[in-house]
């Protein structure tokens, strides 16, 4: 391993460890649930066998550790530690891809499906947008809106805006339903995160120099002129039964 | 004994959480049983207990298989069906099963739409529960999927929805023993729509348990509270 690899990863290793601080600071039960494990190294290589290179900052923030494995003990809202973003195992990156492929997501083949978010915007490894190695995640709606924005310009730029946004004392989480946070200009859930996006843009900007979402976020929600999702009347949703078998858990699946 | 309780036509949830609730509804035999079972098979009038030796032997071997026998055998738990009763242990395993679905379910556009409309859900899946699904499709059709949680105002729309009409007895499948049969209604009694009323259905009992199941972890892992907007997908 070459040194620069080595003090990149280093430096995963040392985010990681402050990000599971700062949640246990913070009440989280989520923090046990980051673990070092070597599953995530298997995970990459499944994941590169859909033909894109993985990126090295993207691969090693797998290396040591394997995302978040859901857990039932805790919330929807407790189990985000990337701001607003889960942290997927690579079992669930995989499923992400290849639900992304079976449905014919756009560009499902130039990107990998990264971190999802509570209110459905993921944040993205869009290669086109490549520059100078660095993949940026760009925050998409998939195949529900044509629009799109960088938010990191690269994985290790989010894992950086992250502990930053954390040692500025920026980022918390609602103790409880909150009926209307005004800079979301909607109500929360308890346990979510609460941050000013202005706030958090000021401090996260250094790390993310391409980045359009956060400015663009900070003077008024997004609007992603959304493309309905049209749901058939009898409520039985169509999916394809390669989708449906992944989601019901009947396979797992491959690339 | 219980094999095949859940497992219906059709495909099913994973093989993992079928077996878990499965073991939910199913009670081991208790010792008593076992030997109370051994105890009649040593008392069984037969001829060659009293041959030495190879009599013995089979006697004894009849009885340990009686045991055996016992021991392997479970009885459905119809308290915990009728009076729709979970456990912590139960719950435990339907948030496990609703929680895998919900995070494979948000992958798909279908799931990104409910993220992005901040909507909470009640998901069905169908191969687990086919005539539960049956008769909420039918209940979307007339009511529609978006529903309001209200647990409060439960006994009484589910006594309003199954006024007239008495127990749902057994369900016949050909060729497939009977099955228990319970009363289903869309909007679901936890639930009111928009339009008053309700669909109501004959569905098997253990689908009734396991959907309550499915809804209670929804709720829970979602934070339903009263007056939420829940949207019902069946898949």
């Amino acid at each position: 391993m070459s040194d620069a690899a080595s003090a990149m990863l280093e430096e995963i290793d040392d985010c990681i460890a402050r990000i599971a601080a700062f949640q246990k600071a913070s009440g989280r039960r989520v923090f046990k649930l980051i673990k070092r494990s070597r599953k995530g190294r298997g995970g990459m290589a499944t994941l590169a066998g859909f033909g894109l290179p993985i990126p090295a900052d993207f691969a090693a923030l797998y290396d040591h550790f394997d995302g978040i494995a859901a857990s039932a003990r805790l919330s929807f809202w407790e189990t985000t530690v990337f701001l607003d973003a889960f942290w997927p195992d690579s079992a669930m990156l995989v499923a992400a891809n290849e639900i992304a492929r079976l449905e014919k997501f756009p560009d499902a083949g130039r990107k990998i499906r990264g971190f999802l978010t509570t209110h459905g915007v993921s944040y993205d490894l869009f290669f086109d947008l490549a520059q100078g190695g660095a993949v940026p995640l760009v925050a998409n709606l998939g195949p529900l809106s044509h629009r799109s924005f960088i938010a990191f310009d690269s994985t290790l730029a989010m894992l950086r805006s992250v502990c930053a946004a954390q040692d500025a004392g920026v980022l918390r989480y609602a103790p409880d339903r909150i009926a209307h946070f005004p800079p979301f200009g909607r109500g929360v859930e308890k346990d979510e995160i609460l941050f000013d996006p202005k706030d958090l843009w000021e401090v996260i900007r250094p790390f993310n120099a391409r980045a359009e979402y956060w400015a663009l976020l900070a003077q008024e929600p997004i609007d992603w002129q959304q493309i309905p999702y049209e749901l058939p009347k009898d409520g039985r949703l169509r999916l394809d039964p390669a989708v449906r078998a992944i989601v019901l858990g009947e396979t797992k699946p491959k690339p | 004994m219980t094999e095949g309780i859940l497992r219906l036509p059709g495909t099913v949830l994973s093989p993992g959480l079928v077996t878990s609730l499965e073991r939910r509804i199913a009670m081991r035999a208790s010792a008593s049983f076992v030997a109370t079972r051994v105890a009649a098979s040593l008392l069984t009038p037969r001829l060659t207990k009293f041959i030495p030796y190879v009599g013995w032997a089979i006697t004894i071997g009849s009885a340990i298989y009686a045991g055996y026998e016992a021991y392997n055998s479970t009885e459905i738990d119809w308290n915990k069906l009728e009076n729709g009763i979970y456990d912590g242990a139960d719950l435990a395993v339907f948030r496990m099963g609703f929680t895998q679905a919900r995070d494979r379910f948000l992958l798909t556009a279908a799931g990104i739409a409910a993220a992005q409309a901040r909507s909470k859900y009640i998901l069905i899946p169908s191969e687990v529960m086919p005539n539960i699904a049956q008769v909420d499709s039918i209940g979307i059709e007339m009511f529609g999927y978006s529903l309001t949680w209200d647990p409060a105002g439960a006994k009484t729309r589910r006594t309003q929805a199954r006024q007239g009409r008495g127990t749902a007895g057994p369900i016949i499948i050909p060729g497939r023993p009977w099955l228990r049969g319970s009363w289903e209604e869309y909007p679901f009694a936890v639930t009111y729509a928009p339009k008053p009323g309700a669909y109501v259905g004959r569905v098997p009992l253990r689908e009734n348990w396991i959907q309550g199941g499915f809804i209670t972890a929804a709720a829970i892992v979602q934070l339903f509270r009263t007056g939420d907007n829940v949207l019902c997908y069946v898949l």
